[in-house]
């Protein structure tokens, strides 16, 4: 290949060096002149050196800042103007460009295929949502009618119970294709921690009631000052929501769950601890799998799905946070499921 | 190809009688973008592992391959710059030079190749490292949950490949341990990092893509930690 420019530069230094050649010829005779002519080539020569390796520094660091962009993720494609066509530097950016298109094809070809996922998950769950409306309306009519008779009763109990367990698995999928996707944006704004938990816990009343669950909260920090972290507070909430009903259906009636809010200088962590019988050691990192569900308590906890801790760690994952959990099985059982989220 | 292939690595410190093996013929094979946490009981040969595959330490027998180069085949020289180039270490011990700043520090990597970091970068790492108004600060005057951030900037600075942590939170209180690995798992997914921790604490373990047990020097476990369990397990 052939880049003008650098050869245009390279056929000056050529000529000056010529010039000197053919002046120490003429002027051989004449060391006095020599001389001085020497000196004025050489610093001509010094001088267009250093323009012209500034230049191609210059360039370089053009080439440099643009392989920045191009890593740090900003995308701004367009730096070198015509006129550095026919210089390497150039030559080499432009093949980058190329490079970043490919990628970029790529990813847009993978973000289909996640949007294609998406669409057929939203489509088959608004499907099954309203054959399982009317479900739950014949339910209830089943329910008032069989009136006195308490086994037929107890059966559309638990056929109420089947349709819930199925509403909730479909809005968590749907919710899961939307983060995989990345179809749907988080709306990030500061606001405090403790808010949002508050809300999730409103919203597992009936649940926390029911169980006669003892709830305590304690924030931890070292000013007194609200603690806040960005966050899309609806999704967060439903990460919370998730985490709370799952030490819920761990904790025995009547016991304690205790929810430490840390502040620490650059992060936040949320512990959810309850006091059930606890997770084994090598079942600890798989509690975040889709559908699964702890051992231990599989035939009692039938309400569960095992989807929700699930959806919590995609919803954390999308704050640029994580989630990670710690169990103790025997006498002073317990297990905790920590959120920490960088402020 | 793999981006890290360790091919039958074995690892005898001492001689004759006294000789102790800390591996034996381990092989092992890592994608880029992993993180992978290497748990065992204290000299099941974890940290062993983690100093052969960074270069800190030569193996007995065996090989370690990183993105196609021969770690073990290279001059010395040439290992300790393939090293600051492609590998950021945390340690337990945070090992900042203590006459330093902070920001000294974290530069000491790049300055040893000879570059210089932009104020613009160094700013902008800083600031993520929550360090901004200790940028002058000598490690002495910093909590340990400061000290290990420094330790990670200094990891980041030439935005490694590969990060290799030896029980990074095992100096540090519950909720700075946390912070620290949200810190470490952001910059690796962001930069699409391969990240392979040492560690025994299983609230960090649980966090990887994948768990690695060792005992007495050999693989007894490798598990992946995928995102839908398989049947079996439903």
């Amino acid at each position: 290949m052939i880049y003008l420019e650098e050869k245009k530069y390279f056929s000056v230094v050529l000529i000056i060096v010529a010039g000197l050649f053919l002046a120490t010829f003429f002027l051989i005779s004449k060391p006095q002149i020599l001389l001085p002519v020497f000196a004025l080539g050489f610093i001509i020569l010094a001088f267009f050196g250093a323009f012209f390796i500034r230049k191609v520094y210059k360039k370089a660091i053009k080439a440099e800042q643009y392989l920045d962009q191009v890593i740090s993720n900003e995308g701004n494609l367009s730096i070198t103007s015509n006129a550095e066509k026919d210089s390497i530097f150039a030559n080499i950016i432009e093949e980058l460009k190329e490079l970043e298109k490919i990628r970029q094809s790529q990813e847009s070809e993978k973000n289909k295929e996640l949007l294609w996922q998406k669409n057929l998950m939203s489509d088959i769950s608004h499907q099954i949502k309203t054959p399982l409306a009317t479900l739950e309306i014949y339910t209830d009519i089943f329910n008032k009618e069989f009136g006195e008779n308490e086994e037929k009763k107890e059966l559309s109990e638990h056929a109420k119970e089947a349709i819930e367990r199925i509403r909730w698995l479909v809005t968590g999928m749907l919710q899961i294709a939307k983060l995989e996707s990345g179809t749907y944006k988080m709306e990030k704004k500061e606001s405090p921690v403790r808010e949002t938990i508050d809300r999730a816990l409103y919203s597992l009343n009936s649940l926390i009631s029911e169980k006669k669950i003892n709830v305590r909260i304690e924030e931890r920090k070292e000013e007194n000052r609200e603690i806040i972290i960005p966050q899309d507070s609806k999704w967060l909430e439903e990460a919370f929501i998730n985490i709370i009903k799952n030490a819920l259906e761990y904790s025995p009636d009547e016991g304690n769950i205790d929810i430490f809010i840390t502040d620490t200088p650059m992060a936040v962590s949320v512990e959810v601890k309850d006091y059930g019988e606890g997770i084994s050691e090598e079942e600890i990192p798989k509690i975040f799998n889709r559908f699964y569900k702890a051992g231990g308590q599989r035939e009692k906890r039938k309400d569960s799905v095992g989807i929700g801790l699930n959806l919590s760690k995609e919803i954390v994952k999308a704050h640029n946070g994580i989630i990670t959990a710690e169990s103790r099985r025997g006498n002073d059982s317990f297990t905790s499921i920590y959120t920490t989220f960088l402020r | 190809m793999s981006f890290i292939e360790v091919k039958g690595l074995k690892k005898i410190y001492g001689n004759g009688e006294s000789s102790v093996t800390a591996l034996k013929d381990i092989t092992l094979s890592f994608e880029k973008g992993e993180f992978v946490a290497v748990v065992g009981s204290s000299g099941s040969g974890k940290s062993t592992l983690l100093s052969l595959l960074g270069g800190i330490d030569s193996p007995t027998e065996g090989e370690v391959i990183i993105d196609g180069e021969n770690v073990h085949k290279m001059k010395a020289g040439e290992k300790a710059e393939f090293r600051r180039r492609k590998i950021g270490f945390v340690f337990q011990e945070y090992n900042l030079i203590p006459v330093l700043s902070v920001e000294e520090n974290i530069e000491m990597p790049l300055r040893l190749d000879g570059i210089r970091m932009k104020d613009k970068k160094m700013d902008e790492l800083l600031d993520m490292l929550g360090l901004k108004e200790r940028r002058d600060h000598l490690p002495e005057q910093l909590s340990g949950g400061q000290k290990q951030r420094v330790a990670i900037g200094r990891a980041y600075a030439h935005h490694p490949a590969l990060i290799l942590a030896d029980e990074p939170t095992g100096n540090l209180d519950k909720a700075t341990g946390l912070e620290i690995m949200a810190l470490l798992q952001n910059s690796a997914r962001k930069f699409s990092q391969t990240m392979i921790l040492v560690t025994h604490d299983e609230k960090i373990a649980a966090m990887a893509d994948r768990i690695i047990t060792l005992s007495d020097g050999c693989v007894i476990g490798d598990a992946v930690v995928r995102n839908a369990v398989s049947e079996d397990e439903v």
